[in-house]
């Protein structure tokens, strides 16, 4: 029980299927994950490589034909006793608890997510009245009190305000807003800040860090930026076809990349750190990301690795190189 | 600048859309969305433009095209015979002609390409509207595309939905081919793409600009991915050009505008040792309907006084071709990138 | 599904004298409302017989009423012969004699006959030819019309648009079923049958284009800004080549949805008008006008298979609808399976 304290969440062997009619999507395949209270994890992953499925699946809210087949969640209480999640029914009333006063999530489009009829003051008081015992008037109080954190002007005119009358950026404050009335113990970002300016976006992620310190919530923050990551997570999950192929300190994943995804990634984008002047040519992960229906035998990454070698064609098991580095390779067994 | 070779010149472009309310659709304001952007490409080289959503950049390069008609201003082509021809003004026959030389990339390949056609169809089409092949020859011209872009010959019946987005990006790189083309402009053209296969498009696009001699103007947001492949940058806010200049000067050296400043502290860097002093900038880009008076980055700029906010700075060269619209371009001390080996 | 229903009415409709053993123009008061004879293979002695029969109907008194009632005349057996030699009629031109099934003697009414002894097989079979060529050339008007003036108006926009879109706003402003029986109604009486049908045609496709050119402008406007069209012009395509290679060709789904929901909708139109007496006019025949035989609920009653021209027009209406889903299906660029 001691080195489980600070685990808040553990995932073992998730896996979340979509029974399509085109076949199988392996969305989520056997992912091994611990979130860390109060911690930033980030999860990087290209298009369709089910981090966001991932994300949606400890919030059990996998839209249909997806659905969760095998695999454990357990979410650590405050009074010490773990539930799994994986077993709940989705609509159940523990999980109607669970999301919202213990685990909140904020999507990518904040226009999408939010009611376009409702003004953006009705729906965070809903939702702590869903939550909390509290009148409406408490609650209304704590809405501006929570819109004046997430650094928007004037919380009680704009409490008033409809979502289109906000900007990106606004809405996207008004959206952890939401998120964090509750005070959860843990906070999903899926991609807040890629619909941003790059302006706006160093704006929201510097109030998910004050926040995140303030408040103490563990946070999980799902991106495809490895810059977003390097600025605010604590350590990493890479994830691919739906498999967390390394994970570790975010210190570690920049200084010390040991899988060959995770090295071709970091190699594959410009960035700015590169000598000025003399153009480098940027390294290439060759092909395209496989067919999500194919089910591939051996290790997922071997059909685009430049270190293939026949161990490959056996799935490597996630491998402890040293202490919190975890990497799914042969190269390190 | 006279005795460089510029293959386009921008003077002074606007375009103001208006904006119609009622029954009787009356103009009732206008959406400044390019409000006088000057600048200029050399041959060969490649000019990014930044800048945030809604500054203009996109309608700036569709404006040069005239996909959509500029509302003022000059645009100047330099043709492969030294000849230079105003585009704003010139005749529908005329500019047919030129479209063979100025082509587009566009930023969204699922959209950009039409569902009904076959791969051959797309990357031919230029071709058959300028009469340039046809029967076999095109055929045999449409695979050799295919394959200076990467992809297979064989794939030239299929349907865009068989493939995936970085393909598609390359069918759009090839349609702009196709017409032997001597500037491109690149609107967004990896934004959309996987950070892998944006890599594989910006690696072709560098081979293809040293095999065929193109000038690129790539329009992008992504400051990485702009200072990645320019030689020279132009940063764009509400619709002005603010800075241009020489890539590593912008990005580096010496950025000479607050909001270029700003715009670089604020790029998340892949490296968690770093922690850079990040300039945070105030509120939102204002709205290109009402925009601020004098300088327009006066309200979020943290140099700015009266002066700024009563006058509006023009676009000046502070030296070597490093252009600047701030009235205190000279005297402020600004950080760029800082530079690690 | 629905392709095999159309294909079969059309069939029917065409070879209409082919498919019936009697004509159907002859009168013959002695058979007037007759109910339709059963196919049997055993006779009332229990025997069975190969060869599909059907009993003869002889008239009699209702001993409780006194009405008029048909009976089987079980010991008249009428052999159902196919290809057989009957009436002489000409299809195309050609004079024929031969007729898909039939008996030798006597008469066989699959479907009975109406007030004045006609076979109603054959009359239906005849009126499906008036109402789906009807169906089938209002459609036409209404594709050619209506993709034209939608494209025009959602491409070119302004002043064109402006004028297209309130003339159909008018047009669509009117109720509907006045609308038809006055311009049905302002068609004058003097006129021949032919030119009825006619006239009713355009009537039907002036009236039925406005929702599909509404269809396609929406369909344009919205495709107008992607950017495979920036694309086109990009490149130097004219406005044609826009519109004929890339913007139509994206619309076909969608003008084949309009179709199949319209062509159902003008046989259904075309019987409305003619059951209320105003389309097409008697002696020419379309299911409209036969279901006229059955205005009254007394007829209805007492014959009611004087509804048979119903079941036709729901299954050509049902065959339609199947048809438009499989078409569209095809149509999409997007449906295609991997392969």
């Amino acid at each position: 029980m001691t080195e489980r304290e600070d685990v808040l969440v553990q995932i073992e062997d998730l896996r979340a299927y979509f029974y399509t009619d085109d076949g199988i999507v392996r969305a989520v395949d056997g992912v091994h994950l611990e979130i860390k209270a109060g911690k930033i994890l980030g999860i990087i992953g290209e298009t369709g490589c089910g981090k966001t499925v991932l994300a949606l699946s400890l919030m059990r809210l996998i839209p249909p034909p997806g659905r969760i087949i095998h695999g454990n969640i357990f979410y650590y209480r405050e009074n010490g006793k773990k539930i799994d999640l994986a077993e709940l029914p989705p609509k159940g009333i523990i999980m109607r608890e669970i999301r919202g006063k213990h685990i909140s999530m904020i999507f990518q489009e904040p226009m999408v997510s939010l009611n376009p009829v409702y003004t953006i003051g009705e729906q965070i008081i809903e939702n702590i009245v869903t939550h909390q015992k509290m009148a409406w008037k408490d609650a209304k109080m704590l809405a501006i009190r929570m819109l004046e954190q997430v650094g928007i002007p004037e919380p009680a005119k704009r409490i008033d305000d409809y979502p289109h009358q906000l900007s990106g950026g606004m809405r996207q404050r008004a959206m952890i807003a939401m998120a964090l009335v509750c005070n959860p113990k843990l906070l999903i970002a899926d991609e807040p800040t890629t619909a941003l300016d790059v302006t706006v976006q160093a704006q929201v992620l510097e109030l998910l860090k004050d926040l995140q310190q303030k408040m103490g919530m563990a946070v999980i923050i799902i991106t495809h930026n490895l810059g977003v990551v390097a600025e605010i997570a604590d350590y990493v999950g890479v994830m691919y076809l739906g498999r967390i192929m390394e994970h570790t300190s975010v210190c570690d994943l920049f200084s010390n990349p040991l899988h060959p995804y995770t090295q071709a990634l970091l190699k594959s984008m410009p960035c700015l750190t590169a000598q000025a002047g003399c153009r480098r040519k940027l390294e290439i992960i060759k092909g395209d990301i496989p067919d999500p229906y194919a089910k591939i035998e051996g290790c997922l990454f071997a059909s685009r690795c430049s270190h293939f070698q026949d161990a490959c064609r056996e799935d490597p098991p996630l491998i402890e190189v040293e202490s919190g580095h975890q990497v799914r390779c042969w190269l390190y067994k | 600048m006279a005795t460089e070779s510029l293959i386009l010149e921008v003077q002074n472009l606007k375009k103001y859309f208006p904006m119609a309310r009622g029954f009787f659709r009356k103009t009732v304001g206008y959406v400044k969305a390019v409000d006088g952007a000057s600048f200029f490409i050399r041959e060969g080289e490649t000019l990014g433009l930044v800048g945030e959503s809604g500054c203009g950049k996109t309608t700036l390069g569709r404006c040069i095209l005239r996909l959509i008609e500029p509302t003022e201003g000059e645009v100047w082509f330099q043709r492969s015979n030294g000849e230079k021809i105003e585009l704003t003004k010139l005749h529908p026959e005329a500019l047919k002609n030129l479209r063979r030389e100025i082509r587009m990339i566009f930023q969204d390949p699922y959209a950009s390409l039409d569902p009904r056609l076959t791969v051959m169809e797309i990357v031919g089409e230029p071709m058959k509207i300028h009469g340039m092949a046809k029967g076999r020859e095109l055929e045999d011209r449409v695979k050799r595309l295919l394959e200076v872009v990467g992809l297979k010959a064989q794939h030239m019946r299929r349907y865009p939905y068989e493939f995936s987005g970085g393909q598609r990006q390359r069918i759009g790189i090839a349609r702009a081919l196709a017409s032997d083309p001597r500037l491109i402009i690149a609107d967004e053209p990896v934004s959309a793409l996987d950070v892998s296969v944006q890599a594989q498009v910006l690696n072709l696009l560098e081979e293809l600009q040293e095999e065929l001699h193109l000038t690129y103007l790539f329009i992008s947001h992504d400051l990485s991915v702009v200072q990645h492949v320019s030689d020279r940058v132009a940063v764009m806010y509400l619709g002005k050009i603010v800075e241009l200049g020489n890539a590593t000067t912008v990005y580096y050296a010496a950025p000479k505008h607050p909001y270029t400043e700003a715009l670089l502290s604020a790029i998340p860097q892949a490296d968690p040792q770093r922690k850079l002093k990040r300039i945070l900038l105030k509120g939102d880009v204002p709205s290109p309907i009402q925009s601020p008076p004098g300088c327009k980055f006066h309200p979020r700029c943290r140099y700015a006084d009266t002066l700024c906010s009563q006058e509006e700075p023009t676009l000046k060269d502070v030296g070597d071709h490093h252009y600047v619209a701030c009235h205190y371009a000279e005297q402020l001390h600004l950080e760029g990138v800082e530079l690690y080996d | 599904m629905g392709g095999v229903i159309i294909v079969v009415l059309l069939i029917l409709s065409i070879f209409a004298p082919f498919f019936s053993p009697h004509d159907y123009l002859e009168y013959s008061p002695d058979k007037s409302y007759r109910p339709p004879q059963k196919i049997r293979f055993v006779d009332a002695q229990g025997k069975f017989h190969w060869r599909p029969f059907v009993y003869d109907m002889k008239l009699d008194i209702d001993p409780m009423t006194y009405s008029r009632i048909y009976v089987e005349d079980t010991s008249k057996i009428l052999s159902i012969r196919f290809f057989v030699r009957g009436w002489e009629y000409k299809i195309f031109g050609l004079r024929s004699n031969l007729h898909f099934f039939g008996v030798e003697e006597g008469s066989i009414h699959l479907l009975g006959t109406d007030r004045y002894g006609r076979d109603l097989l054959g009359r239906i079979l005849l009126g499906g030819r008036i109402s789906l060529t009807i169906a089938f050339f209002g459609a036409a008007v209404t594709v050619i019309l209506g993709s034209i003036m939608g494209t025009v108006s959602g491409y070119y926009g302004g002043i064109v648009d402006m004028l297209v879109q309130r003339t159909i706003e008018v047009l669509q402003s009117f109720p509907q079923l006045p609308l038809w029986m006055a311009l049905s109604a302002s068609v004058p009486r003097t006129w021949t049958s032919l030119q009825v049908f006619i006239s009713m045609m355009v009537i039907f496709s002036f009236l039925n284009w406005p929702t599909l050119a509404r269809e396609v402008r929406g369909k344009i406007l919205s495709l107008r800004e992607q950017d495979f069209i920036a694309a086109i012009k990009e490149m130097g395509g004219s406005d044609s080549r826009v519109i004929f290679r890339h913007l139509l060709p994206n619309c076909l789904s969608h003008v084949i949805v309009v179709l199949t929901i319209s062509i159902p909708e003008l046989i259904l139109m075309e019987s409305v008008l003619s059951f209320l007496g105003l389309g097409i006019q008697p002696p020419m025949v379309s299911w409209g006008v036969l279901l006229q035989g059955a205005q009254r609920i007394e007829v209805i009653g007492l014959y009611p298979w004087v509804m048979a021209p119903c079941a036709f027009i729901v299954l050509a209406v049902l065959g339609f609808n199947f048809l438009g889903d499989g078409l569209r299906d095809a149509a999409d660029p997007y449906s295609v399976k991997k392969s």
